[in-house]
């Protein structure tokens, strides 16, 4: 089936197919902008992203070196023990925040574990090492979506350009062309028609 | 020759036959160098340990540490029973009283966190009741409160004392240092009926561990204000509460350590570089280099007997971190720093 198959080549569906396209073409320059927009903000975080993933590992190679010395020179068993003693477990609240439309979980963190028992010092120390990343973490968890998001985006927000510019906007371009050229023919053959009967009045 | 000294003679004898039984550096090395776990236990068939029939699950490191508490503990029941009783009473508390603290430590932390009684009595070390009738009452006690109550008429009745201070805080500390208290006392008190030249190795032990772990527990309130010196510190030695004060207050912790005299410099010198976890090795390691030093001063008397326990000690400590090691994939260099293998 073409694509001008059903359409009715008249003025009112032409004008409201020019008014169309205009939109459409206003609409895909906004787009085109939110691309670029998103574009640019994605290679900016995958930069942060990397800088803050390089860190975290640093961090948590700490953390996982303290704790290990920590179960190494007190045992299992006693470590779990001393781990039972602390009350408050991690508290999070996770709220949807949006961005240019992009719609991505924010996490607060309303309430830390606390440490109250009178734990070893190799124990307290890793624990103050895991404490020291677990917001780092949650931020770079919480980043890590965003970033995400914004790539899925701007895959959706490029697919709907390309979309436009190469398909919706020739075809509409197209249609108008057909209309026209329609309505060309149809005005000639009025023209010609009507010169006919002048011309037999004569 | 008294009865007493031919008693002392006889263990001694038989502590020198059990010191050959501990592993050597060797065996030690050999086990950290096992590729995993099943290594490992086949790797301790070879040695005095021989097969040890445990579940291999995701429990394994746990309940290794279990089969070497008892192995452990078995050691001491059979010197304490050929031991003379003044001696005797002394190793008895010097280790049982320290492992029922622990185990009563692990009680109220899970009676503090609701944990259930099953989790509470699988985490306790599994060694007879010392002072305390029955760990099972306690467990199944309602609350903290409670397994404190339980403890009225016994050498703990004094935590009773401190569950206003727990209440205010909502906070263990004040038990669990009430419990180190309560041991540093007794052992204090049970050292004063040794002979004059026993109670000298004794005491070089007991209190260079216990200056060691106040240097610890006052670097963990660095910073504080206004910390109460007499109950947080009952007991001090070598270091005395203004050292400990210093560490608390002293802006350069290094000047702080460089402050002490020795062994204790050295033991702290790994806080400098921020592991704390090699001080507790040095620690082990500084025990070990004690009895070693006493037992060579004479290989007839007590210190031998303390020796043999004291490298036991150790010798547990090592296995039960090598087979958490083991269970986690480490190295056996990550193994070895924090492992005191000093024996040949």
């Amino acid at each position: 089936m073409s694509a001008t198959s059903g359409i009715r080549p008249t003025k009112g569906y032409l004008m409201e197919t020019k008014r169309r396209i205009q939109t459409i073409e206003r609409g895909t320059e906004f787009l085109k902008l939110k691309r670029d927009q998103l574009a640019k903000d994605l290679t900016e975080s995958l930069d942060v992203l990397k800088g803050r993933r390089g860190m975290m590992m640093n961090n948590l190679q700490e953390a996982y070196s303290a704790l290990t010395a920590a179960y190494l020179s007190l045992g299992p068993a006693e470590v779990q023990s001393q781990a039972r003693s602390i009350k408050n477990t991690l508290d999070l609240e996770i709220l949807p925040r949006s961005v240019m439309g992009v719609v991505y979980p924010s996490v607060r963190v309303k309430e830390t574990p606390e440490i109250s028992a009178e734990l070893d010092i190799t124990l307290s120390h890793a624990a103050e090492k895991v404490y020291e990343i677990i917001e780092e973490l949650i931020r770079l968890a919480e980043f890590e979506e965003r970033v995400s998001r914004i790539a899925e985006e701007l895959g959706t927000t490029s697919r709907k350009v390309n979309a436009l510019e190469n398909m919706v906007i020739p075809d509409m371009q197209h249609t108008i062309k057909f209309i026209e050229d329609k309505l060309d023919a149809e005005s000639m053959e009025e023209l010609v028609r009507m010169k006919l009967i002048g011309g037999t009045r004569q | 020759m008294t009865r007493a000294n031919l008693g002392t003679n006889y263990v001694v004898l038989r502590t020198h036959a059990r010191i050959a039984d501990l592993l050597n550096k060797q065996q030690m090395q050999r086990l950290a160098e096992a590729n995993d776990i099943n290594e490992f236990i086949e790797r301790l068939k070879e040695t005095p340990y021989g097969e040890i029939e445990v579940e291999h699950d995701d429990k394994i490191a746990l309940n290794l540490e279990k089969v070497f508490i008892k192995k452990f503990t078995d050691r001491i029941e059979e010197i304490v029973k050929i031991t003379p009783a003044k001696m005797g009473e002394f190793l008895h508390a010097y280790f049982d009283f320290r492992f029922e603290v622990l185990n009563l430590k692990r009680i109220l932390r899970g009676k503090f966190t609701e944990s259930s009684t099953e989790e509470i009595a699988e985490s306790l070390i599994p060694i007879d009741p010392y002072i305390v009738k029955d760990y099972d009452e306690l467990i199944n006690a309602k609350n903290l409160d409670e397994v404190v109550m339980k403890l009225n008429g016994t050498s703990y009745q004094t935590l009773i004392d401190k569950l206003p201070l727990y209440q205010e805080h909502d906070a263990l500390w004040p038990l669990e240092l009430e419990l180190n208290y309560i041991y540093a006392r007794n052992i204090l008190r049970l050292t004063e009926k040794l002979a004059a030249s026993d109670r000298r190795i004794v005491n070089s032990l007991v209190k260079y561990e216990t200056d060691v772990e106040n240097v610890l527990i006052a670097i963990k309130r660095r910073g504080k204000e206004d910390v109460d010196m007499e109950s947080i510190f009952p007991v001090t030695y070598g270091i005395d509460r203004d050292d400990l004060k210093a560490f608390i207050e002293e802006e350069n912790l290094n000047k702080a350590i460089d402050g002490l005299e020795e062994p204790y410099r050295s033991v702290l010198e790994p806080i400098k570089t921020g592991d704390i976890a090699l001080v507790r090795a040095m620690l082990r390691k500084g025990k070990y280099d004690a009895a070693t030093k006493a037992r060579a001063g004479n290989q007839f008397g007590f210190n031998v007997i303390l020796a043999f326990l004291v490298y036991s000690e150790i010798e547990k400590d090592n296995l039960v971190g090598l087979a958490w090691g083991e269970v986690q994939g480490l190295s056996p260099e990550q193994l070895l720093k924090y492992i005191v293998i000093p024996w040949d």
